[in-house]
């Protein structure tokens, strides 16, 4: 190959594989000539000095780049925000408030099943012999007595007054509670599913 | 788990897993966004830029097709399209700057300590890729520093292998060009060494 040639290809010469003929030309060449083996060291100079510019400033990415990114989405799309990232977004003070009456309504609906099923074995099976019956007692009935309110007195209108008196009261026995410990679970665990239902609408709303 | 597995998650709608992603990538892409932009002391815009890209692919990760590019290739695309944006809209915010008659504000270059670790080696061979047409300068980059193949490049910058070939050729010997003037210089033959 002619010099002039040889120096056209110098350009492509760090991209050829170590084997390629034209590489192996150039070299055979430029051992052979002084003028072309310059024009080479100097490619080979330039060569260096691309890749060292690259390496010797290279800038390295910050955490933040990521994070930025992730609020940015998450920003425009709140739905997609993990459910642990929502719950920070509801103040400290708030959060704490909430875990308070969840663990109250937990305490009180173990406190209550403990106490149900105390109850249930010891003072209901003592009155296991007792009929429940739920509803409405027999209607009360009412009676009315005429009374006179004092003695007749002498030249005075007697008066006859008519009073009614509830003989039986109405007894109400509803449903399957029928104890105070029952109405402690009930509470805790309405107490429970309300924190829970407005803890996931702060999430939604305030995310 | 692979790149596509990832894609896969996100647009089922895990989103938390765009973040492995970016990790898997960050360094590159901030790094060619570094080089690609013409001052060294540009590592804040850099990164403003890098969250732009990732930002923009996620954006339209919907419309990224495996078959037709890989996804560092895709990425590289829309990181090369992204400071080509942000240098278009600083070469006209200084073009009205002069017209208004306006003195721009001192360059971030000029800030003393920048200046003391300025590195006049890397300085010098920046200036000298700077100045190649930005075709030439981003197949540059992309082959000596990000190590990408000529295909991946042709990819990138919507040319042919042979394209990209001619365009790496000419972009080496303006460099070299440009460089010759200083390979006698004891500031070359130092950094030789290193």
């Amino acid at each position: 190959m002619k010099c002039s040639e040889i120096r056209q290809s110098l350009g492509v010469y760090w991209d050829l594989p170590e084997d390629d003929d034209l590489r192996t030309t150039i070299d055979a060449h430029i051992d052979s000539c002084a003028s072309c083996r310059e024009q080479f060291e100097m490619w080979q100079e330039s060569a260096r000095l691309i890749r060292y510019s690259g390496t010797a400033h290279a800038p390295t990415a910050r955490e933040s780049i990521r994070r930025r990114v992730m609020t940015r989405i998450y920003a425009d799309e709140t739905w997609r925000l993990p459910v642990p990232d929502k719950m920070y977004s509801i103040s400290y003070r708030m959060r704490r408030n909430l875990t308070l009456v969840i663990a109250f309504c937990m305490t009180l609906f173990l406190f209550g099943l403990g106490m149900s099923l105390f109850y249930e074995s010891s003072d209901f099976n003592s009155t296991a012999d007792a009929t429940f019956e739920y509803g409405l007692k027999p209607v009360a009935t009412v009676s009315a007595d005429s009374n006179t309110n004092s003695a007749p007195t002498k030249g005075m209108l007697q008066i006859s007054m008519a009073t009614a008196s509830i003989k039986e009261p109405y007894m109400i026995r509803m449903g399957p509670i029928r104890s105070y410990p029952d109405y402690m679970v009930v509470l805790s665990l309405l107490g429970l599913t309300a924190t829970l239902l407005i803890m996931n609408w702060l999430s939604r709303t305030r995310a | 788990m692979t790149d596509s597995q990832l894609i896969r998650e996100i647009k089922d709608g895990n989103v938390q897993y765009y973040d492995e992603l970016m990790r898997r990538y960050e360094r590159k892409i901030f790094a060619f966004i570094y080089h690609m932009l013409k001052s060294a002391q540009m590592e804040a815009l850099a990164e403003d830029l890098c969250s732009e890209t990732f930002y923009k692919a996620y954006r339209s990760l919907h419309s990224f097709r495996e078959v037709e590019a890989s996804f560092a290739t895709w990425l590289y695309t829309i990181a090369r399209n992204t400071v080509l944006s942000e240098l278009r809209k600083q070469r006209n915010a200084k073009m009205s700057l002069e017209h208004s008659g306006h003195t721009p504000l001192a360059s971030v270059d000029t800030e003393p300590e920048h200046t003391v670790l300025r590195n006049e080696k890397v300085t010098l061979v920046r200036d000298a890729i700077n100045n190649l047409p930005e075709k030439q300068r981003s197949a540059l980059i992309l082959r000596e520093y990000d190590q990408l193949d000529y295909q991946e490049i042709a990819n990138i910058l919507g040319q042919t292998v042979s394209s990209v070939k001619s365009l790496l050729f000419r972009a080496r010997a303006s460099v070299k060009t440009q460089l010759e003037p200083y390979f006698g210089e004891p500031i070359l033959k130092e950094n030789m060494k290193g």
